[in-house]
């Protein structure tokens, strides 16, 4: 079948342009996909059901978010979006699992997020609520502390009210 | 004196907010919400889930 192949042209060199057009659909994908899973465990817990569908996606989330050389297109296609939708209280409001917890605040802490990322994403306000929780283990607690200090900053500028 | 320790609402975020300017205070409350969004999943903490009593 001719659909089974994009029609694409064979071995022509891949220049700056293309990679970076193929990470960022790469990463618009995941993004949905992360969406999808987000919604979806919503519905188990209504449902009363396991909320597996976060847990399945988790392994190729974490690769993506490993890639320090797809840091850029993760903010500039606001995959942030999504890790907010993960971290965020389910319908019963408890909170997703740990090892989703762990590694999606490992992965905030290492890329380069700006206040405009933060703006666009709600990231900020969902790891206030971490912070402010009393449910979240001690490491991932101290880690929206820290975050929370790292993102007021730059927003306060040089501040002599500032104490850290 | 004992420091009074608020982990609640937008008075998390307070005491480090005193005597900024209202752009700043705004992109604050951009960044972070007012403290609202979640405050529903918070509810029930007190008396239901807590059992370590880390804080405190």
């Amino acid at each position: 079948d001719a659909a089974l192949k994009k029609p694409s042209s064979k071995r022509r060199k891949l220049d700056g342009d293309d990679i970076e057009q193929m990470q960022d659909e790469k990463i618009s994908h995941l993004r949905e996909q992360m969406r999808g899973a987000a919604i979806a465990d919503a519905e188990c817990i209504k449902n009363g059901v396991p909320a597996i569908n976060k847990l399945k996606l988790l392994p190729a989330v974490r690769d993506v978010l490993n890639k320090q050389n797809l840091a850029d297109s993760i903010l500039d296609n606001n995959l942030l979006e999504a890790v907010r939708q993960w971290l965020e209280p389910l319908p019963d409001a408890s909170l997703p699992g740990y090892e989703i917890q762990k590694e999606l605040f490992a992965a905030i802490d290492r890329l380069p997020i700006k206040t405009i990322h933060l703006r666009e994403s709600g990231l900020g306000k969902v790891v206030l609520f971490y912070q402010k929780s009393k449910r979240p283990q001690l490491t991932i607690k101290r880690t929206a502390d820290k975050l929370i200090g790292k993102w007021t900053r730059p927003i306060m500028g040089r501040s002599d009210n500032y104490r850290d | 004196g004992r420091p009074t320790k608020s982990s609640r609402g937008p008075a998390a975020l307070s005491s480090q907010l005193t005597g900024i300017d209202e752009d700043k205070l705004g992109e604050i409350y951009e960044v972070f919400g007012d403290g609202e969004e979640y405050e529903w999943a918070l509810e029930g903490e007190d008396d239901a889930v807590l059992s370590g009593g880390e804080e405190n």
